[in-house]
């Protein structure tokens, strides 16, 4: 794969949506697990966009005639967790809103049950929830930019991969001479997003690139992004489960018998990102 | 109580946000809040009040118990569709933990479109 390709792709990147700001600064805090109640209203007083979605969640909670016109009292009532999917899951809702082909069109959906499973995996394995969480979001994004760069020759590359067995990754590396992997991690990195965020696009997929070697939250997004197909969660009717690599399921030491518990919740917790969006 | 619900011994579970639940609904499971207390037990049928405190204490989706009122023709066909869909989702080249993931996830749909009784 040529890294002068992937920086020739990536270096177009404004041809998306940009990250807010604050998303970035909040991903930041998340990485060091400074996000606390203060810390997050602190930040997202700083976007008017955002403000507006937290304080309609809080006062759609009808808490009886109490009105919430205060973003700490907002993010107090709703939890830190809550306030963070409005803010992020409604941002890059933003970034995802480039219009694709149909072949893409469960993009979005995919990577938000991608975002709930990776969660669920680090929960059980005592990782940092929110960080699987954003990776899981972020993991094809660099899907989104290939399409905006090479158009109709990125779809002929997708629409090869539903009609055969070959791992899409692998595919764009024939095809393309890049893979969604690393032009996601080039994004990822040229948008300041923290380094454990840009391994974990790197080495998400089942078919990694030459020279990758996953890291502990790229293992974490490669089994949420498998279990999130498997669960069908996005409804995507040409759906296949990737590969799921042994060896990243033996190196993080995950118990399907306690996923297998978690399934409800997960079916939730998925509901409950999606309720958000239209708030 | 609905005369269908009175009625009915068995159920179908549903997994909502709260905002599509509607009074008359029966709890599947308990309610928990965040810090594990039992917001409302299972068993408990929504009332306006309860759809108040579902929303504004935060709960992010809630399981119901429908009423099964499928004929017996109806549920197999719907388990049947179930396991179709997770064995074409699950098609080709495999390895072992996807092969368990299979076994889980078509087991887990199964479940769902079978009948329980409430107190399970």
């Amino acid at each position: 794969m040529s890294h002068g390709r992937v920086a020739e792709i990536a270096a177009q990147a404004d041809r998306l949506p940009s990250l807010p700001a604050v998303v970035s600064r909040l991903i930041a805090l998340m990485a060091d697990d400074r996000l606390g109640i203060e810390t997050l209203a602190h930040q997202v007083e700083a976007d008017p966009a955002i403000v507006a979605r937290v304080l309609a969640a809080a006062n759609a909670g009808a808490y009886g005639s109490q009105h919430i016109s205060a973003v700490t009292q907002a993010v107090q009532l709703l939890g830190v967790d809550r306030v963070r999917d409005i803010a992020i899951n409604n941002a890059l809702l933003e970034v995802f809103a480039v219009r694709v082909p149909e072949c893409m069109s469960s993009l979005w959906l995919e990577s938000l049950a991608s975002a709930v499973c990776a969660e669920e995996v680090a929960a059980q394995l005592g990782v940092n929830k929110s960080i699987a969480y954003v990776s899981g979001l972020l993991h094809d994004i660099g899907k989104l930019l290939l399409y905006v760069v090479l158009g109709e020759a990125y779809e002929a590359v997708l629409i090869e991969h539903q009609h055969g067995d070959v791992p899409l990754a692998e595919l764009e590396r024939a095809r393309l001479g890049v893979d969604h992997a690393a032009v996601g991690a080039a994004l990822a990195s040229a948008w300041h997003l923290p380094a454990v965020v840009v391994d974990s696009i790197l080495g998400h997929t089942d078919a990694l690139g030459p020279d990758v070697v996953r890291s502990e939250m790229a293992d974490v997004v490669h089994i949420g992004m498998v279990l999130a197909r498997a669960l069908d969660l996005a409804g995507n009717p040409r759906n296949r489960v990737p590969q799921l690599s042994d060896m990243a399921c033996l190196r993080s030491g995950l118990h399907w018998g306690q996923c297998r518990a978690a399934l409800p919740h997960i079916e939730g917790r998925f509901a409950h990102v999606r309720s958000l969006l239209r708030h | 109580m609905s005369a269908i619900q009175a009625a009915c011994t068995h159920y179908l579970r549903r997994c909502l946000v709260p905002d599509e639940a509607v009074v008359g609904m029966r709890l599947y499971r308990d309610v928990r809040l965040p810090d594990g207390r039992v917001l409302l037990p299972a068993g408990s049928v929504l009332d306006a009040e309860m759809l108040v405190r579902l929303k504004g204490r935060g709960v992010e989706y809630i399981h119901v118990a429908i009423p099964d009122e499928r004929s017996p023709e109806e549920a197999q066909a719907d388990a049947d569709k179930a396991c179709q869909r997770v064995d074409l989702i699950f098609r080709g080249e495999s390895s072992q933990g996807r092969d368990s993931l299979h076994q889980i996830v078509r087991a887990f749909r199964l479940k769902e479109v079978q009948s329980c009784p409430m107190a399970e």
